[in-house]
């Protein structure tokens, strides 16, 4: 195994070291405490990728019923439209706002969608241990880190719409069960980038020529 | 030699003789690299991954601490005054920053508006009131209580801290309701525009390795 050495240098875990992942101070003792922070040290999240895979699965779970149901009801001097994410956008489109309708779209279906792929993606790589395009597989990991956030969007303009369009019987907007299903999405979707420790796709790499 | 860990320190870096201070991992792909010297504002990044590294943030406590209290006075004053207003056939609905979050809570489906209080209003709070906390004392040099529970607490709060995305939504809902009414922007929604700016800049010079350091850099003063 003198290959194992990989071209890119040691890692710390190679070396025996831990680093913090609250304050970056380098440990020799993994599993401990922080003697910088306080924060536990260890060398990788504890179950990274079982954790991940449930989190992963719930997301997209909740993902179904937050497309299929109505995110919110408006009516209008009597007569009440329940509202879907995907015919929000399209009757903003029909209105001719495009640039709101492509903001939303990308925020509430692109991105959700792209995360769960991209997500898939990292846990069905990294148990192969191979090189595949690893440094590619990072990037995705920083960016879904970067962009997902940005899912919650189409809540937001949910909750300032329910407070500001209270206006008796000429227009009054109430939010409905699918917001409810998409904000625990976005934010289980959130927490499964999270507990997959990219440090994984680079371990036990060069091992297997 | 199959499996990470069996090497030691010694074997490792006794070549060099580096001590394990002078030495940072990339948090993205662990690989160690000679802990770089930084100016402010400037950014290292890791050869292998790209991976940011390190922010350079200088010797001093003050930036962050300006920024963060700034950052409260603006958020103080985007609850202050009217947010934004819907005018529509002789009737006026107006909505502050918190009420506008709390409707949704309080209505039938509450756990979006819950949600929505704790990445707009919890969050940013917690973050920056923690950061001012910790800082202030630090910088008079005395410790506050459980000083490093509620700098790790604050820095945790960063990536649920949703500011810019409220702002955004904002933008949406007013292009969403246009053809109800006509609506008025408030002193409030301004002061939240700066709010946007300063916690943005603030995320810009620090992180929370850099806070770190730089702690650890002024208590030894």
């Amino acid at each position: 195994m003198a290959a194992k050495v990989n071209r890119g240098g040691t890692t710390a875990a190679q070396a025996g070291v831990a680093g913090c992942h609250q304050c970056g101070k380098l440990t020799a003792d993994g599993n401990s405490r922080c003697r910088r922070c306080g924060a536990r040290v260890f060398f990788r999240k504890p179950h990274s990728i079982q954790r991940t895979w449930a989190l992963l699965i719930t997301a997209i779970l909740l993902y179904i019923p937050a497309m299929t149901l109505p995110i919110m009801d408006t009516s209008i001097l009597g007569e009440t439209i329940a509202s879907t994410i995907v015919g929000g956008t399209i009757l903003l489109w029909q209105e001719s706002s495009y640039a709101v309708a492509i903001t939303v779209f990308l925020a509430s279906v692109f991105v959700p969608v792209a995360k769960f792929a991209i997500i898939l993606l990292l846990l069905l790589t990294v148990r192969s241990r191979g090189e595949w395009r690893a440094r590619d597989r990072v990037v995705l990991h920083r960016i879904i880190d970067f962009i997902g956030r940005w899912s919650m969007l189409d809540i937001f303009v949910v909750a300032i719409l329910v407070a500001l369009v209270q206006m008796g019987v000429f227009a009054t907007i109430v939010p409905n069960a699918g917001a409810a299903a998409f904000a625990a999405s976005v934010v289980v979707t959130m927490l499964a980038a999270r507990s997959f420790d990219v440090r994984l796709i680079f371990d036990h790499m060069g091992e297997r020529q | 030699m199959g499996d990470p860990g069996t090497m030691t320190i010694g074997s490792a870096m006794s070549a060099s003789s580096t001590s394990i201070d002078q030495l940072i991992a990339c948090p993205d792909c662990d690989r160690l690299t000679k802990k770089p010297e930084l100016l402010p504002h400037q950014i290292a990044r890791c050869r292998y991954c790209g991976g940011l590294l390190r922010r350079g943030h200088g010797d001093s406590l003050q930036p962050v601490i300006a920024l963060s209290l700034a950052s409260l006075i603006l958020f103080a004053i985007a609850n202050l005054f009217p947010f934004v207003s819907l005018r529509s056939g002789g009737v006026e609905q107006e909505i502050r920053l918190s009420s506008g979050l709390f409707a949704m809570a309080e209505s039938g489906v509450p756990l979006p508006g819950l949600v929505a209080i704790g990445f707009i209003l919890i969050a940013p709070i917690l973050r920056l009131a923690g950061y001012l906390y910790v800082l202030v004392p630090l910088w008079r040099h005395t410790e506050p209580p459980a000083w490093r529970a509620v700098l790790r607490l604050a820095n945790f709060m960063l990536p649920w801290s949703m500011l810019e995305i409220y702002l955004l939504s904002v933008v949406v809902a007013l292009v969403k309701i246009s053809e109800l009414g006509s609506i008025v922007i408030g002193v409030s929604f301004w002061s939240f525009v700066l709010l946007v700016v300063t916690s943005t800049w603030l995320s810009s010079i620090t992180d929370r390795f850099a806070l770190w350091e730089l702690v650890e850099l002024w208590r030894q003063k």
